[in-house]
């Protein structure tokens, strides 16, 4: 009996070491080779699904066209949501706000008025480290493109993403060697910014110096070059890419900065074959919200369900449209033209009334002032009703003060749509023109210049149109002042502000108190300073050989 | 039956019994009262022969003469006699029990020999906390133990720290461990009331066992358990009220001073400056310019008139002073306006806060038994927001057989959090912001011109949002916005089911060897919905938005354990563990929108109609583990300890994935050596050493918040780009990352001394961090702007110190107080040798010698002639090296210098209490000395009147302001245009000294004789209030939010006073 027992209890003993070493049998296969779903994928997904899914390669080629439309870019970086942080736009406002066309509210809710006032210009600043992030974030993905895809290769629409690739990474050095440095003319050997390719290193970016502003562009020259001949025959599905007249578009523009007046004309030239300018009667509504207009070469052609839409206020519309349901804009921070230059427009041109026009009249204490704005592009007599109370345009909208822009359409042209979905210029045919009129002028063709020009404005803008000047200079100067009007808003003043080498003059019109100020021509608070963290990280790069600081301008 | 069984087993063992005389016993055993106590084990030592008591608490049994009974019994602490004849047994309680065994990693420990570093911080100190997370109530409480509580929304949870901060890129974070399972849930789900202890391990030899997730100190949650035979039936009900905790900055309140002081700002800005002809402004004009410009938005007016002024004549005159024909109250026919109290509105109000717990707990022989159930109701401070929770627990366990033991815990939360959406940052939409540093000149309804409130046809108030949707004026300062509206209207809840299920069972193997197998399971399912209301507010031109979440997290882990204790010669005693643990977690996230609703006040996606949004994603973590810890003790008088674990996580690259950990540890009892003996006023002192190395995976990404499971790895996204996929690199990853390695070393004394008068531990440690993880700065041109590296090490040191003293204690008056404070320096030790010792990161800076907590800021120089601000900058010779200091007002040109350390030096708490004839008064405090702070907030109210700045509040410090009556001082003068006044410098550098007062609590409990005439076990009435009161540098500062700044703009810490009724059946 006691011997049965015994022998019970060891066979318990044993079952329970059996039972104990299967738990940890079984425990010891734990799967730790787990892998993200949905949020993020890594890099042995992506070679996992290039295998099943070689055509998603064409998912990063499109990248180089969403990385011009992202938002919360800096958001880590900074600690918070910065609502400037929606991509190429955004770069093109702090552009204009830097330089005298475009004003705004020196308020907190003007995303953008540290760049109106200069403070942004610092290393540390966010400001700049946007603008620097924005860029080369940008190249990178044109940088991958060139490293995968073989610069030998016969494929066609291999050679096509080379192509883009290239044009676009020429597009980003193109803005930021203008963002860093003056002008090319008389500045070739000054510092710019470090250049980095498809073949640069870890190590090499890590002690990689200014390049100069001649080595910029040269690299921006061979890219367009390139670009040009491998883009030939392709023919792009949508608008938002770009295709060999774009990049004509962009060697035009580098050209011009080159003062290659003869080469800037004909890339024009190139670029515009096919489009239209709009027509007085497209412009005469708030308009420049819709990539299918015959006038636009190149956009972003953003959709409904792109980030910076369902953001609701970080996208482009939110702070310069004058008539969307869902911003800033213009309640809190209006987007206004220097008074002077809308002033200079004529009356028959259908452009003034890209701009509010202010009604005078008597105010309670009898004294002179501003009673209504008025523009014949909107429809004054639309009203909404909220909270059982009607509104009218002005009271809805909260238009504040006059010279106000409605030079951009909401979106669908619907007033008051809450949904920013507004599709964004890049490159438009009138930008061609104008270059083509300056560059023929300016390359000793000043009459068939001031002939181009003057048959643009008399169509398209205002039919009373005479150019009053024919030497090259003054006809520059026209293009000039038709570019600031015409292009207002679209990121181009500062840069040409810079390469006509032009003073700027805020004082004695509609910008705020403390910076209605005058610069002299390149006053040295129009650079941005290299990021603190480039300085930091890059051994090449320190505070002697950044940007000098400057002390803010004042009254 | 069973007592057949045992009797039989009792005699089979004997008839194996060794030759031995044996002494036939019959015993007795009772508790402290004499009550004799059935069911309990007696066992002679040493064999498994052994007994347990009947009814009457009797026992009998032979066994060997001079040897040793062991009797035990749960609830109580186990004794040893000698055998005799007939010895009478009496079991001490529990509550002394506390103090002998204590919960540690994967076990428990007898605290005399335990080699480690560990506070225990028991029910009663927690219960009296009116906190629903365990977390708010351990500041001052530990020493070593820091606790930032960042907000003040009930439910959410304070950030800890353990012996310093060691990571740079990693999580600091300890450790939670509930019922012995990793826990990575939401710490409100568990009812503190449920809780029976909470342990703090601090050292290497306490938790090194917990490898690759030990680092930064682990925090093990131990929920009740039955303890005593008969049922006992507890009720505890709590009722009070919450106020806002802390006021706001001392403010200005009047609104004609604050229209004073923005007038003086738009004047200075005019007065000088040369106009568009050229002419340099009077006094005249800029008097003129500045009361035109006062009512409206551009060049720092407020945008609002308040003020009803005869025709003709200025709001503020010449003197600068309001008119004094002025009257308050200002109508344009339509409407009137008039300030409002905003602060007192939304905050000078009670909110209710209900506590219900109920439970039951007991037990036999075999089963173990606590149950409760709780409901927290607690409002919060503002209208619509607050906590509410009912939570259940069932914890038991079961001898099953003798050799098999079957263990359970099951809790399931409900709770229902509501709170203002935005509860930081500068936001419109956060109330706290808004609140305390709107201008005392707005109105916060909108008024008929009559003066009476607007109400709208759907009954609602009508509220000023400052954006002339209301009102014909625009407000300066935040339009748009309108908190007491959005707290009215908008909703923002979370409500989640939270399981926990905590299953085990052990088995005995042999003699002295044990089989534990532990499941762990913990699921949290959260639903969120957010309403942006259709009526009023930014959303209302869309509509209104509804967002809609589902947040499911789940953690799965096992343990399996073998337990060897033997016992020889009665002196040597061995402890072994073997083990291994797996751990798998999961995070699934789905959140959906949509615009414009058809039914206002329901919050589905189904009720809104355009722009829906969707997403989700899935992340995977998972770690395994082998561990072992033996230890040995000699005569209860020399212990060594070691442990060891080899340790994988998923976070990292197969080729590195695992990693070794472990300690050693020591300990030596000297009140066990016979030259001890003699000092019969020192009645234990124990010496202690240990070292170890820990682990710790948690990379987070860039924004320091979010977890980063996959940093080995590049990490893309894919999005959307005109209905076609665009990817693009989003994370530069590192296949070589691997472990951050800490190496801890402990040493000091636990002591107690005559008789409990002074008892408690001194102790040292450091705690080296060597390959931290750590985001290693590239140039940005390349792309990407970091790229995460094991680089570098942090040191921290320190001393801790912890006493405790029953001054005085006779059978009806005890009074004890404790004191505890941590002595903590923080280094760092190397950084990259790319980054040449030095590491500028925003207003940091990372220097190797000195504190991880270092600011990199500009120093202030007071104000010129002109009562412009002044910095300092650093003047050099040719070569660049510096050769002096200037001033300059060019703020960007001024020169950034090191702070040096903020950390506080030294931290801690200190508190008594008082028993005395059924009264019971206990007071506690939480303080830290030594560090410093920007106080961002005072730098916010103290701006120059600038555009953007305008109807933003002042602090009473600018009546100080620079003017050219009054030119001694060092704050700048009014500008509407200046730019630097208030910007970023030392001069906003405040001590962040603080005591908190942080609970008192008074009870009375009704004498036993009163008692038990009723049915009831005890009664007990009781009024606590927490965080009754905060001393800092300054009023309204909160230093116990953060180490480096005061900022945030944050729900505020809730002050409440409840009164309570506890009942025992």
């Amino acid at each position: 009996m006691n011997l049965i027992r015994i022998i019970m209890r060891k066979i318990n003993q044993f079952y329970n070491i059996l039972l104990a070493a299967s738990f940890i049998l079984l425990a010891g296969c734990a799967d730790l080779d787990l892998e993200p779903e949905g949020s993020v994928f890594t890099e042995k997904q992506k070679e996992e699904l290039t295998k099943i899914a070689p055509e998603r390669l064409q998912a990063e080629v499109n990248g180089l066209y969403s990385g011009l439309i992202k938002c919360e870019s800096i958001t880590d970086w900074f600690g918070e949501e910065r609502h400037y942080d929606f991509g190429f736009a955004a770069a093109g406002i702090m552009f204009d706000a830097s330089g005298q066309d475009m004003l705004s509210e020196n308020s907190g809710y003007n995303w953008f008025r540290n760049s109106m006032r200069y403070t942004d210009r610092t290393a540390p600043s966010d400001i700049t480290y946007f603008l620097w992030n924005l860029f080369y974030s940008h190249l990178k993905t044109a940088n991958n493109i060139l490293f995968t895809v073989p610069a030998d290769t016969s494929d066609p629409l291999l050679k096509a993403y080379r192509g883009q690739a290239l044009a676009s990474r020429a597009f980003d050095y193109l803005h930021l060697v203008q963002i860093y440095q003056f002008t090319y003319k008389g500045h070739e050997s000054a510092p710019a910014v470090t250049i980095v390719t498809e073949e640069t290193t870890p190590e090499q970016a890590a002690n990689n110096p200014r390049a100069t502003v001649q080595q910029v562009y040269d690299l921006i020259i061979k890219d367009l070059d390139e670009a040009i001949s491998l883009l030939d025959g392709f023919a792009r599905p949508g608008k938002e890419m770009i295709d060999q007249q774009v990049a004509y578009g962009l060697r035009a523009r580098a050209n011009l900065n080159m003062e290659k007046w003869a080469d800037a004309a004909s890339d024009a030239e190139k670029a515009m074959e096919g489009f239209t300018p709009y027509t007085i009667e497209d412009v005469s509504k708030p308009s420049f919200n819709d990539i299918n207009a015959s006038s636009w070469i190149w956009g972003s052609d953003v959709s409904e369900n792109n980030d910076i839409v369902l953001s609701g206020i970080l996208n482009f519309p939110a702070m310069v449209c004058s008539l969307t349901g869902n911003g800033y804009s213009p309640a809190y921070a209006g987007r206004y033209i220097n008074k002077k230059l809308w002033e200079d427009i004529q009356v028959s041109d259908v452009r003034k009334g890209w701009w509010t026009e202010p009604v005078w009249g008597k105010d309670k204490d009898g004294k002179d002032s501003i009673v209504n704005y008025k523009t014949p592009l909107v429809d004054m007599t639309w009203t909404t009703t909220y909270n059982n109370e009607e509104y009218g345009v002005i009271d809805w909208f909260g238009w504040n003060a006059p010279y106000l822009n409605v030079k951009f359409g909401p979106y669908k042209n619907e007033y008051n749509n809450p949904t920013n979905a507004c599709d964004l210029p890049l490159m438009r045919v009138e930008e061609m023109i104008l270059i083509r009129a300056e560059a023929l002028a300016m390359g000793g063709n000043p009459a068939q210049a001031k002939q181009v020009l003057e048959n643009f404005v008399k169509t398209y803008r205002n039919p009373t149109y005479v150019c009053a000047a024919s030497d090259a200079k003054g006809i520059q100067d026209e293009v000039w002042f038709q570019r600031r009007i015409e292009l207002w808003g679209e990121g181009f003043s500062l840069f040409d502000v810079k390469r006509l080498k032009k003073p700027i003059l805020r004082s004695g019109i509609n910008f705020p108190e403390g910076i209605s100020y005058n610069l002299p021509a390149e006053a040295p608070i129009l650079l941005w300073l290299i990021p603190e963290d480039e300085v930091n990280a890059n051994e090449a790069i320190d505070e002697s050989t950044n940007n000098p600081v400057i002390a803010v301008p004042s009254v | 039956m069973k007592r057949k069984l045992v009797m039989f087993l009792s005699l089979f063992l004997i008839g194996m019994g060794i030759a031995m005389a044996q002494t036939q016993v019959r015993g007795t055993v009772v508790d402290e009262d004499g009550e004799s106590i059935i069911g309990a084990t007696v066992q002679v030592k040493g064999t498994t022969q052994g007994t347990v008591t009947d009814l009457d608490g009797n026992f009998a049994l032979s066994a060997p003469a001079g040897g040793t009974l062991v009797i035990s019994y749960v609830g109580y602490a186990t004794q040893e006699v000698a055998v005799s004849a007939n010895p009478k047994v009496i079991l001490i309680t529990d509550s002394e029990l506390l103090e002998e065994v204590m919960v540690v990693a994967y076990g428990t420990a007898k605290r005399s020999s335990f080699t480690g570093s560990a506070a225990v911080i028991d029910s009663e100190k927690i219960s009296k906390r009116q906190v629903a997370n365990v977390t708010n109530a351990l500041s001052g409480q530990v020493a070593g133990v820091q606790v930032t509580r960042t907000n003040g929304q009930p439910g959410t949870t304070s950030t800890i720290r353990i012996r310093g901060i060691g990571s740079m890129a990693a999580g600091n974070s300890p450790l939670f461990v509930v019922d012995g399972v990793p826990f990575d849930g939401d710490i409100s789900s568990i009812n503190t009331a449920d809780i029976e202890s909470t342990t703090v391990l601090k050292d290497a030899a306490s938790n090194a066992l917990y490898g690759a997730r030990g680092a930064n100190g682990v925090i093990l949650i131990t929920t009740k358990s039955g303890k005593s035979r008969e049922p006992k039936i507890t009720v505890d009900v709590k009722w009070g009220s919450n106020r806002r905790g802390l006021s706001n900055y001392d403010v200005i309140t009047d609104p004609a001073l604050y229209l004073e002081k923005a007038y003086q700002a738009i004047y200075n800005g005019f007065l000088g400056t040369k106009d568009d002809n050229d002419v340099v402004r009077g006094p005249e004009e800029s008097y003129q310019l500045a009361n035109r410009y006062l009512p409206t938005n551009e060049n720092g007016g407020v945008g609002y008139q308040i003020y009803t002024v005869p025709q003709g004549q200025s709001m503020i005159g010449m003197d600068g002073k309001l008119n004094p024909k002025a009257t308050l109250g200002y109508s344009d026919g339509k409407f009137y306006y008039r300030p409002d109290n905003w602060y007192d509105e939304l905050f000078k109000k009670d909110n209710l806060r209900q506590e219900y717990n109920v439970s039951v707990s007991g037990g036999s022989d075999k089963i173990n038994y606590f149950a409760s159930g709780g409901y927290l109701d607690d409002a919060g401070i503002v209208a619509n927001s607050g906590f509410k929770r009912y939570s259940t627990r069932l914890n038991a366990d079961y001898q099953a057989k003798e050799w098999l033991k079957l263990r359970a815990n099951v809790s399931y939360t409900n709770y229902d959090m509501a709170s203002p959406a935005t509860q930081e940052g500068t936001s419109s939409a956060n109330l706290f912001y808004v609140a305390d540093y709107l201008a005392p000149i707005y109105p916060m309804y909108v008024r008929n011109a009559d003066g009476t409130i607007k109400i709208d046809s759907r009954g609602y108030t009508v509220y000023d949002f400052g954006d002339r949707t209301g009102g014909n004026f625009n407000r300066t300062f935040m339009s748009g916005s309108n908190p007491a509206s959005m707290i009215e209207l908008d909703k923002r809840q979370y409500l989640a089911d939270v399981f926990g299920g905590r299953w085990g069972l052990d088995i005995d193997l042999m003699e002295g060897l044990k089989f534990t197998y532990n499941l762990g399971t913990d699921f949290d399912n959260t639903r969120y919905s957010r309403l942006y209301n259709a009526f009023y507010g930014q959303y209302s031109r869309v509509g209104g938005i509804v967002y809609k979440g589902a947040y499911r997290t789940s953690s799965i882990n096992h343990q399996q354990l073998l337990n060897y204790h033997k016992i020889l010669n009665d002196v040597h005693s061995l402890d072994i563990l073997l083990g291994h643990e797996s751990y798998d977690y999961q995070y699934q996230y789905l959140m959906g929108s949509k615009e414009k609703l058809f039914n206002p006040e329901i919050v589905e996606l189904d009720n809104a109609i355009l722009n829906p949004t969707a997403e989700s994603y899935t992340d995977n973590y998972a770690t395994e583990g082998w561990l072992g810890r033996a230890q040995y003790e000699y005569d209860q008088k020399y212990i060594v300890s070691g442990s060891f674990r080899r340790d994988a996580s998923s976070r990292f690259h197969p080729d590195n994935r695992w990693g070794n950990f472990g300690s050693v540890g020591a300990a030596w009892v000297m009140t066990q050596e016979d030259f001890m003996k003699d000092l019969d006023w020192v009645n234990f002192l124990k010496y202690k050493i240990s070292y170890g190395i820990q682990g710790n995976d948690a990379l987070l990404y860039n924004d320091g918040e979010t977890n980063n499971y996959y940093p080995y790895s590049d990490q893309f996204t894919v999005k959307e780009n005109n209905k076609d996929f665009a990817t693009t690199m989003t994370y530069k990853g590192n296949k070589d990352i691997t472990w951050e390695t800490s190496y801890s070393f402990n040493t000091g004394f636990d002591f107690n001394l005559w008789n409990n008068k002074l008892s408690g531990g001194i102790e040292y440690f450091s705690r080296k961090t060597t390959d931290m993880l750590y985001y290693m700065p590239v140039p940005p041109s390349n792309g990407y702007a970091t790229v995460p590296m094991n680089i570098g090490s942090v040191l921290n040191q320190g001393v801790e110190i912890d006493l405790r003293s029953d001054v005085f204690k006779t059978r009806d008056l005890v009074w004890n107080v404790f004191v505890n404070g941590t002595f903590l320096k923080n280094e760092i030790v190397e950084l990259a040798p790319e980054l040449n010792g030095e590491l500028v990161s925003g207003s940091r800076i990372y220097k190797e010698g000195k504190s991880m907590y270092n600011l990199y800021i500009r120093n202030y120089a007071g104000v010129d002639e002109n009562g412009v601000a002044l910095y300092y900058k650093d003047t050099t010779d040719a070569h660049g090296n510096v050769i002096g200091q200037e001033t300059t007002t060019e703020y960007n040109q001024a020169t950034k210098y090191a702070t040096g350390n903020i950390l506080p030096t030294l931290y801690g708490g200190f508190g008594s209490s008082l028993n005395a004839h059924g009264f019971d008064f206990s007071v506690s405090f939480a303080y830290q000395l030594g560090g410093r702070m920007l106080d961002s907030n005072y730098q916010s109210l103290m701006h120059s009147g600038t555009t953007n700045n305008a109807g933003t509040n002042w602090h009473k410090d600018i009546l100080n302001a620079w003017t050219a009556e009054q030119k001694d001082t060092k704050v700048p003068r009014l500008n509407a245009v200046d730019l630097y006044a208030n910007s970023t410098s030392d001069r906003f550098l405040k001590s962040s000294d603080y005591l908190d007062l942080t609970n008192i609590t008074l009870g009375y409990t009704l004498p036993g004789n009163l008692i038990q005439k009723t049915a009831l076990g005890s009664l007990r009435v009781y009024l606590t209030a927490d965080n009754v009161a905060l001393w800092s540098a300054r009023k309204g500062m909160d230093p116990r939010r953060s180490y480096t700044s005061s900022g945030g703009y944050r729900y505020s810490v809730i002050r409440t006073v409840s009164g309570g009724i506890s009942i025992q059946f």
